[in-house]
């Protein structure tokens, strides 16, 4: 099994990941999923997220990022989970993200 | 003896200088100084049966702003609420940016030591560039009003949202509490990610508001061991971004019905509020006011404000009950607050 490659969005992205897309600022969780998590994801079989130096991550963040691979890039719920992994300090935090991801459909089984 | 010479800094300041006195009648709608002088309502707030009041106070300051500089007379305020105070600054950082002047509104001293330094703490005095001629109480247990606008956002300046954030954070952590941090970090980022995303949204916007207005505010306030919190956007309210929904009607049929029709809006705000734990749900978006509404239902003593469009919607845990209530005009814009709980854990 490959080593998992590790994230550090406070140190690659930002230490205020938050909001949807880009009407929220830069640091979005579209553009997250679209130029870090999308194009790793190609190069890595295994990620670790690891939110440790941010002050916190926004559930739309969270949700645009993560279930939004399900939505809107082809992945499964099976497939997320197996292949990405969170590390942080407040648990709720990788809790909800889990939640979005199961939540979550293709869209266009949302239409 | 030669009389001292009048100048504008004895203006704001009677009580050094009381033979001006005369020169400043109690009351609205006489010019003094070369502004039109509108006195303050003695209870600055906008609850119960203080809302048309206030509204008028508000609509009268923009009224006078059309046709010269304004001063506001504060001697008679004996009360203020962080909601109205939230609006009344919006109000005014609206009228500078509009007009292009900061000094189109300035106030009168206070009577009372502690409305001065509410009004100096939220910011006020800086807004108005009267920090040299009236007196701010230091408090670092404080902070002021926090803005921002589109342009800001727009060049990710996030100066603001990350002062909140920090002094929210630092407030939890000195009350003992750790995975609250987090959870106020959502609260914060995702009541000003609803702003963006709905408030001035081009979709819902009229053609004619002028986007240079668009601004998010918000002030925080810990008192005692709750800590409040408070959104206000001027943008289009909850009510008509819900209605241009395309789940909209879906939902609406289910949840509808004659019992709600005396506060159309109210309810409305109450589905946008239920939307995020909502079987009926269709769409992956609309987790921020549910969310803040879980963050308030574990404090025992948590309340949830939304004030939009014609409607209110207060939902307090104590009771469990909501209330909603059809408003005598329409809100300008949108208020939500809620509050959270900071008992110790040391």
């Amino acid at each position: 099994m490959s080593e998992a490659f590790r994230i550090d969005v406070a140190d690659r992205f930002s230490d205020m990941p938050y909001g949807r897309d880009s009407k929220d600022g830069d640091d979005n969780g579209e553009k997250f999923r679209k130029e870090i998590l999308v194009p790793e994801l190609k190069k890595h079989e295994f990620l670790i997220i690891d939110f440790n130096g941010t002050m916190g991550c926004g559930s739309s963040f969270g949700d645009e990022a993560f279930a939004g691979l399900i939505i809107y890039e082809n992945f499964t719920v099976e497939e997320v989970k197996r292949r990405i992994s969170f590390e942080y300090k407040y648990k709720s935090v990788i809790n909800n993200i889990i939640k979005y991801i199961d939540e979550a459909k293709p869209r266009a089984e949302t239409n | 003896m030669a009389r001292k010479v009048f100048n504008k800094k004895d203006f704001y300041n009677l009580d050094d200088h009381p033979w001006l006195g005369y020169k400043l009648r109690y009351g609205s709608g006489f010019i003094a100084a070369g502004r039109h002088v509108l006195a303050a309502p003695s209870v600055i707030s906008f609850y119960e049966d203080r809302y048309s009041d206030f509204f008028s106070f508000i609509k009268d300051i923009q009224s006078a702003a059309e046709k010269g500089n304004v001063l506001i007379d504060l001697r008679g305020v004996i009360e203020v609420k962080a909601g109205a105070m939230l609006l009344l600054y919006a109000s005014i950082q609206t009228l500078q940016k509009k007009h292009g002047r900061k000094n189109i509104v300035r106030f009168t001293k206070c009577k009372l030591s502690i409305i001065s330094s509410s009004f100096g703490r939220l910011g006020f005095w800086e807004l108005t560039k009267q920090l040299e001629f009236l007196p701010t109480a230091v408090n670092d247990n404080s902070l002021e009003i926090c803005t921002t606008s589109i342009e800001d956002t727009k060049r990710n300046d996030k100066a603001q949202l990350k002062k909140i954030i920090t002094y929210t954070q630092a407030a939890i952590a000195d009350a003992g509490l750790d995975e609250e941090n987090v959870l106020a970090y959502n609260a914060i980022t995702e009541s000003v990610s609803n702003v963006w995303q709905h408030a001035y949204d081009n979709d819902f916007v009229a053609d004619n508001f002028n986007k240079t207005l668009a601004n998010w505010w918000i002030i925080v306030e810990k008192i005692d061991d709750q800590f409040f919190i408070a959104v206000y956007d001027i943008g289009v309210g909850i009510p008509t971004t819900l209605e241009r929904k395309y789940w909209y009607t879906v939902y609406y049929s289910y949840t509808d019905g004659k019992l709600y029709e005396y506060a159309a809006d109210a309810h409305r705000i109450k589905m946008a509020v239920e939307y995020g734990r909502s079987r009926f749900k269709v769409d992956n978006r609309g987790k921020g006011l549910s969310e803040a509404k879980d963050f308030v239902l574990s404090n025992p003593e948590g309340a949830m404000i939304i004030y939009s469009g014609q409607g209110s919607y207060i939902f307090k845990t104590n009771t469990g009950k909501e209330k909603l209530t059809k408003l005598p005009s329409e809100f300008p814009g949108t208020l939500i607050q809620w509050n959270l709980k900071l008992e110790s854990k040391k």
